[in-house]
């Protein structure tokens, strides 16, 4: 009992010490916090905090982000097909041609490999072939089955006619046209704004322009000739196939009131003729 | 009243019966924007319903002549084998979620998105 009663006695001096108004001075104490290292978790701590606030700021933002060069082609391309299903007529039902497999073995013969390609066949003949920008190495191709049937096309001069239609995307000829527009839009990002359509309906627009009205200029159409020319030389058999594709197509679009806006589009089978012949070679 | 209490009976247990005849080997994603479920296993054969990139389905049975047999909600149909991956995928709307939101697609160009898909003629060149 005694005990008990000292140390009450004893702990009352204590508290009595400290006066309720006094500042606590942790100066004294400042070296035993640091070895604690209680400044460094706090730091550790806050790092970390912001660390989350910025990727949570990050995230937020990138839900705003348009598309970047890879995956912006492959949607517009899809969205302008699926606007333009009324035109195109794309959404028929067909008999299996197994284009997939000729078009397979015509590009591993021709060392086109690692190519993946997408054919679309559209019962118009508003387009005849094109190929549509789409993911690096990805190969997005329009062919028209009236077209194919009218010229009544074998699997070989329908490869050549997409091959070069690979050639043309490569040469990124279609892009070069529509950048200029879509520039604003590509990569972007519009957080705190909001998405202008009246851009993207431009980019359709060009799609428009390109595709049912202006097609290609004589001097990348000679271009590309050219390119076919010196890839197909090697093979003669595929060169006359070539040609005489050419020909079939030059003679279609003299004959048939239907497919004139082919030699717009692309200018012109006769042109193109003189080129691949070395004789009348018309260099421009 | 007998024979109506057994028929009432079946009436409830043949839907269940036939829910447990249909066992789910395993569940598999939707990996094109939008795709269609449908009714038979041809490209041709009508929609039951348009489901988008990343959707689960629940595979019925696997790759048969180029068509899975899924369930997706209360439809039970068929996709093609070539749009469905076993892991979820990277889908270009949970990409760039407020652009496609933004983009404001009405219900049949989602429908058309995802009919593109069927009618693709897909292939790709290999080293041999």
């Amino acid at each position: 009992m005694i005990k008990i009663l000292i140390f009450f006695l004893l702990s009352q001096s204590v508290f009595a010490q400290t006066k309720p108004d006094e500042l606590v001075d942790f100066s004294s104490i400042k070296d035993v916090l640091k070895n604690d290292r209680l400044d460094e978790s706090v730091r550790i701590k806050q790092e970390k905090n912001e660390k989350l606030r910025i990727q949570k700021a990050r995230a937020s933002k990138a839900r705003f982000n348009i598309p970047g060069e890879n995956d912006f082609w492959q949607i517009m391309s899809e969205l302008w097909l699926v606007k333009n299903q009324q035109i195109l007529k794309w959404d028929f039902q067909k008999p299996d041609f197994g284009l997939d497999t000729a078009f397979q073995d015509f590009l591993e013969k021709q060392g086109l490999l690692e190519k993946s390609f997408k054919i679309l066949l559209i019962d118009s003949a508003n387009v005849t072939h094109f190929a549509l920008p789409t993911t690096a190495n990805h190969y997005l191709l329009i062919l028209s089955l009236p077209f194919i049937r009218t010229l009544d096309l074998s699997k070989l001069e329908i490869s050549l006619l997409l091959m070069e239609d690979m050639v043309r995307a490569d040469a990124e000829l279609f892009k070069s046209h529509i950048r200029p527009t879509a520039k604003d839009l590509i990569g972007t990002n519009y957080v705190g704004g909001t998405l202008d359509l009246k851009k993207i309906e431009s980019v359709l627009k060009k799609y428009d322009e390109m595709i049912l009205d202006k097609g290609f200029t004589f001097s990348q159409q000679f271009e590309i000739t050219k390119h076919m020319d010196r890839t197909l030389k090697n093979n003669q058999e595929l060169w006359g196939t070539y040609y005489r594709l050419i020909v079939k197509i030059d003679k279609l679009v003299k004959e048939n009131a239907l497919y004139k806006n082919l030699a717009r589009i692309y200018p012109s089978p006769e042109l193109q003729l003189n080129w691949l012949t070395p004789s009348k070679s018309n260099d421009l | 009243m007998e024979g109506l209490l057994i028929k009432f009976l079946l009436l409830f247990l043949i839907p269940v019966v036939s829910f447990a005849d249909a066992k789910v080997i395993m569940v598999k994603y939707m990996n094109t924007p939008w795709g269609h479920v449908h009714q038979n296993s041809s490209r041709y054969s009508a929609s039951l319903t348009t489901v988008s990139c990343g959707h689960p389905l629940k595979v019925l049975e696997l790759n048969n002549k180029g068509w899975t047999k899924v369930i997706a909600g209360p439809y039970t149909g068929f996709v093609q084998e070539n749009n469905l991956v076993s892991k979820k995928p990277e889908c270009l709307q949970d990409k760039y979620p407020r652009f496609f939101d933004d983009l404001k697609l009405e219900i049949t160009q989602m429908y058309y998105w995802g009919k593109l898909y069927d009618q693709y003629v897909e292939g790709k060149s290999r080293l041999k």
